[in-house]
């Protein structure tokens, strides 16, 4: 056997070996850079047009979902559907369903106890954590697939109304969230969330369902701008998480508090190690990036014109970085031009 | 990028915040194959351009696949190779390479008796190769789908470049003494 029968093995492999392969815990990952993906962010709708607000005719509903956000869950399971998932969501796909029933409220000493942090003129709120069923209809076979899920519903307050502009409408990113469990690195695939935006907040619903594995152990959620990674956020040597100081923008740590009861030791660590979760995180790349990215800032390049409104500017200076390129301008040019402006072809715009 | 099901969910619910998620799983390993394939014969420029189609593919494709697991990586995986040999191909013609140029990847235009042998192989060699366990299976299939040099894999599964080097020969090794054993079981 030699090195080609396996390149040719391997390049011949069609996709149920390769599932195979995948199935049998085969890394595959790549971390993409920044400007990998920043160059494929353009295919979203949401990097060119406004996050789709509540039709119009359904301002009452928008209006009970804000006042009623945190009195819905003890209601009956029909008066929830809409206040926890609005109606919009159906409309996104034809033929699609999905709805919130049986609303739960992990309590702590028989209430729930609201957590709050503040950051860069923000109000983050930890509201409430709540259980919906989700209906998945799929679209070719028709069939309904039964889901249950666990959000934390967090509500974030900015006091600069134009900040809560930009991020509706997707110019300089949206919050998002990762759940996190002690003395496990910070995996930024970890959780999914949405967003809603009514009347200057914006509610921010993040699945936690895997988290309740860990339950038995201290979870927290991080919340950023964008998806927090290791250019921002860390785990240090004790386990506990916090952000660098060089990081801008919104962002917060809360504690996370599920339900015990669906702590599964067992499941718990075959979740993590199916799922890449590590204990003693090598952030050299990232540092490595960090310092590019700060000794780009220190060089005072202008990179207004270039940046425009498309930019995503989030938790990192430079979160997605537009400069990717200009990196490379910065590293190769000794004599870089004394205006300071960066030649446009080493920036995608 | 195993939570390939939830994100098939969430494209399902809203196709703009999934196709967000797709990129941010699988914009590395899409970026890495059509860099892999087209190195040397194309600019940044068409690579870019062979990166966007594959995702408007996805993207128009995902509803379809499978909800077992692996099956979205595979998916992806799949279809973002043979696309940059697409590419490739597009971009020889263009360039008029010379025909006796190696191209990625070349189907063979083998009859299907031989193609029936090729894929039994190739079942018999996966076989073992996960015989092999972690992180051999891992450092042979880095190195050969997607090219990756020994201090590249070495940043995934943890290991100095050296001690890759020594795990590839050895696993290689022991492949090729087992797959003489079936042979010599099958005579």
């Amino acid at each position: 056997m030699t090195n080609n029968t396996f390149e040719s093995l391997f390049a011949s492999l069609d996709e149920t070996e390769l599932q195979t392969l995948v199935n049998a815990g085969v890394n595959v990952n790549v971390p993409a850079t920044r400007s990998e993906k920043k160059r494929l962010y353009h295919l979203t709708k949401k990097n060119t047009e406004p996050v789709r607000r509540f039709p119009k005719g359904r301002t009452v509903k928008t209006v009970l979902f804000a006042a009623a956000l945190l009195t819905a869950f003890v209601l009956v399971a029909g008066a929830v559907e809409h206040f926890i998932l609005p109606a919009t969501i159906p409309e996104h796909i034809e033929g699609f369903t999905l709805q919130a029933v049986d609303p739960v409220v992990i309590e702590q000493d028989g209430k729930f106890v609201p957590v709050t942090a503040t950051s860069d003129g923000c109000r983050i709120t930890l509201e409430a954590i709540v259980k919906g069923d989700v209906l998945n209809r799929d679209l070719f076979t028709g069939k309904e697939v039964k889901n249950e899920k666990t959000y934390a519903v967090v509500t974030i307050r900015p006091d600069d109304a134009a900040l809560y502009e930009e991020w509706q409408t997707g110019k300089k990113g949206e919050p998002d969230s990762i759940w996190m469990v002690e003395g496990y690195a910070p995996l930024p695939m970890s959780g999914y969330g949405c967003n809603w935006f009514i009347d200057g907040v914006v509610y921010h619903l993040a699945d936690v369902t895997d988290a309740a594995l860990f339950a038995d152990r201290e979870l927290y959620l991080a919340v950023s701008v964008n998806t927090p990674d290791w250019s921002v956020l860390r785990m240090d040597e004790q386990g506990k998480f916090y952000y660098l100081d060089r990081t801008v923008g919104m962002r917060a740590i809360l504690p996370l508090p599920l339900d015990t009861n669906k702590a599964d030791r067992a499941k718990a660590d075959r979740y993590a190690s199916e799922h890449g979760f590590i204990t003693e995180p090598d952030y050299s790349w990232y540092d490595g990036q960090n310092a590019l990215d700060d000794a780009f800032i220190a060089s005072g390049v202008d990179l207004t014109p270039y940046i425009g409104d498309n930019e995503w500017r989030g938790s990192s200076p430079l979160q997605f970085g537009v400069a990717e390129h200009a990196r490379e301008w910065l590293a190769l040019s000794k004599d870089r031009p004394a205006d300071g402006v960066i030649p446009a072809s080493f920036l995608y715009v | 990028m195993e939570q390939g099901n939830d994100i098939l969910r969430v494209w399902r619910k809203d196709p703009d915040r999934g196709l967000r998620l797709l990129i941010d799983a699988y914009a590395g390993p899409v970026w890495k194959i059509v860099r892999q394939k087209l190195a040397g014969a194309a600019c940044e420029a068409d690579m870019e351009e062979t990166v966007n189609d594959i995702f408007l593919e996805i993207a128009e494709k995902a509803g379809r696949v499978d909800e077992a697991k692996g099956a979205l990586t595979a998916f992806v995986l799949t279809l973002a190779r043979r696309r940059a040999v697409d590419a490739y191909r597009r971009i020889a013609r263009r360039q008029e390479f010379p025909a006796e140029e190696p191209r990625p990847d070349e189907p063979a235009q083998d009859s299907p008796e031989e193609l029936l042998l090729q894929k039994e192989e190739r079942r018999r060699m996966l076989l073992l190769l996960m015989e092999l366990g972690e992180p051999e299976t891992t450092i042979l299939f880095r190195r050969y789908y997607y090219g990756e040099s020994y201090a590249e894999i070495g940043k995934v599964v943890h290991l100095s470049e050296n001690a890759v080097n020594k795990r590839c020969l050895k696993a290689l090794q022991t492949l090729r003494e087992q797959m003489k054993g079936d042979v010599s079981h099958d005579e």
